[in-house]
């Protein structure tokens, strides 16, 4: 076993991975949302499903600055993987934190953080800015519509996180 | 005459409440349009310098902090954003810890507006520590 603090865990999750609840967001295009397109279920520690969402695992798509800065330009990707969740707070509201706050790996290096290399830290699960905006910079984020209900139904404790 | 006064003052707040409306409208139909946020963005920058022009700073950092929704890594944005909450003497630890941790330190305009930013933070603490 490793030193790090990324889960180890095989996916699909959970299949009683570590017999931690968790929270999977599917590949993009699982739902029929444009902005929310990826499907998210809510498992609890035996496997069985409390709910399924829409979200997103990826950044806003551009600066709204500046829309020519796109993509892995703009903002950090997680990389695809398992990563340890908890409740904490977002803004000073209540939300998923990510790796107790530390980093987890990135697709391409960081291009708010250059100094992080291939590293996001503070990465939190929270809510969209709107229904046609994420409001992220790194962050995955569920639709403002269901963000209360979704918070609602991921167990108390630590669970995992799957990225894709 | 005092009839007619009255009228016309009804008319006037008619009129200008179905301005408002179609503007509301119009904005409404915009924000589904192809980079419509980037038209937000703009509209929000408006609204915060018009805010500080008439020392409403109370609006201003509503505004700043929907910027910092709309793009957590926009360094300027904090600046908005403490720049107004200086003005106003409000100063939340955890939010604007909180905004200062996603903001962008990619170029040296980015570490420039963040060490500005670090000395409004000091006054601030200088302030209320006295």
């Amino acid at each position: 076993m490793s030193n790090t603090s990324i889960a180890q865990c095989a996916f699909p999750f959970p299949h009683k991975c570590n017999g931690k609840w968790g929270v999977r967001f599917e590949n993009q295009g699982t739902t029929s949302n444009k902005v929310y397109d990826q499907k998210v279920t809510v498992f609890a520690e035996d496997g069985t499903v409390i709910g399924v969402y829409r979200g997103s695992s990826t950044p806003n798509p551009y600066k709204p600055k500046d829309s020519t800065i796109k993509g892995t330009k703009a903002y950090p990707f997680v990389q695809k993987g398992t990563y340890p969740l908890t409740h904490g707070s977002h803004r000073g509201k209540p939300a998923l934190v990510v790796n107790n706050n530390a980093n987890v790996p990135t697709t391409e290096l960081n291009p708010n953080f250059p100094e992080q290399g291939k590293n996001a830290n503070y990465i939190h699960i929270h809510w969209g800015y709107s229904s046609s905006w994420k409001g992220s910079a790194g962050c995955p984020t569920i639709d403002p519509l269901q963000w209360e209900s979704f918070l609602r139904a991921v167990p108390k404790g630590n669970g995992l996180v799957i990225i894709p | 005459m005092i009839k007619e006064d009255k009228l016309k003052d009804t008319i006037k707040k008619i009129s200008t409440l179905c301005s408002l409306l179609i503007l509301n409208i119009f904005l409404s139909a915009s924000a589904f349009s192809e980079q419509s946020i980037e038209k937000e963005y703009k509209n929000k920058v408006h609204a915060y310098n018009h805010a500080i022009s008439t020392n409403a700073y109370d609006v201003a950092y509503e505004q700043a902090e929907l910027l910092l929704s709309l793009d957590p890594s926009d360094t300027m944005s904090l600046l908005r954003l403490v720049y107004s909450s200086k003005m106003l003497n409000k100063y939340d630890v955890d939010v604007i810890d909180s905004f200062t941790k996603s903001v962008a330190r990619a170029t040296r305009q980015d570490k420039e507006v963040l060490a500005f930013i670090k000395a409004i933070q000091t006054s601030i603490q200088v302030n209320t520590s006295d």
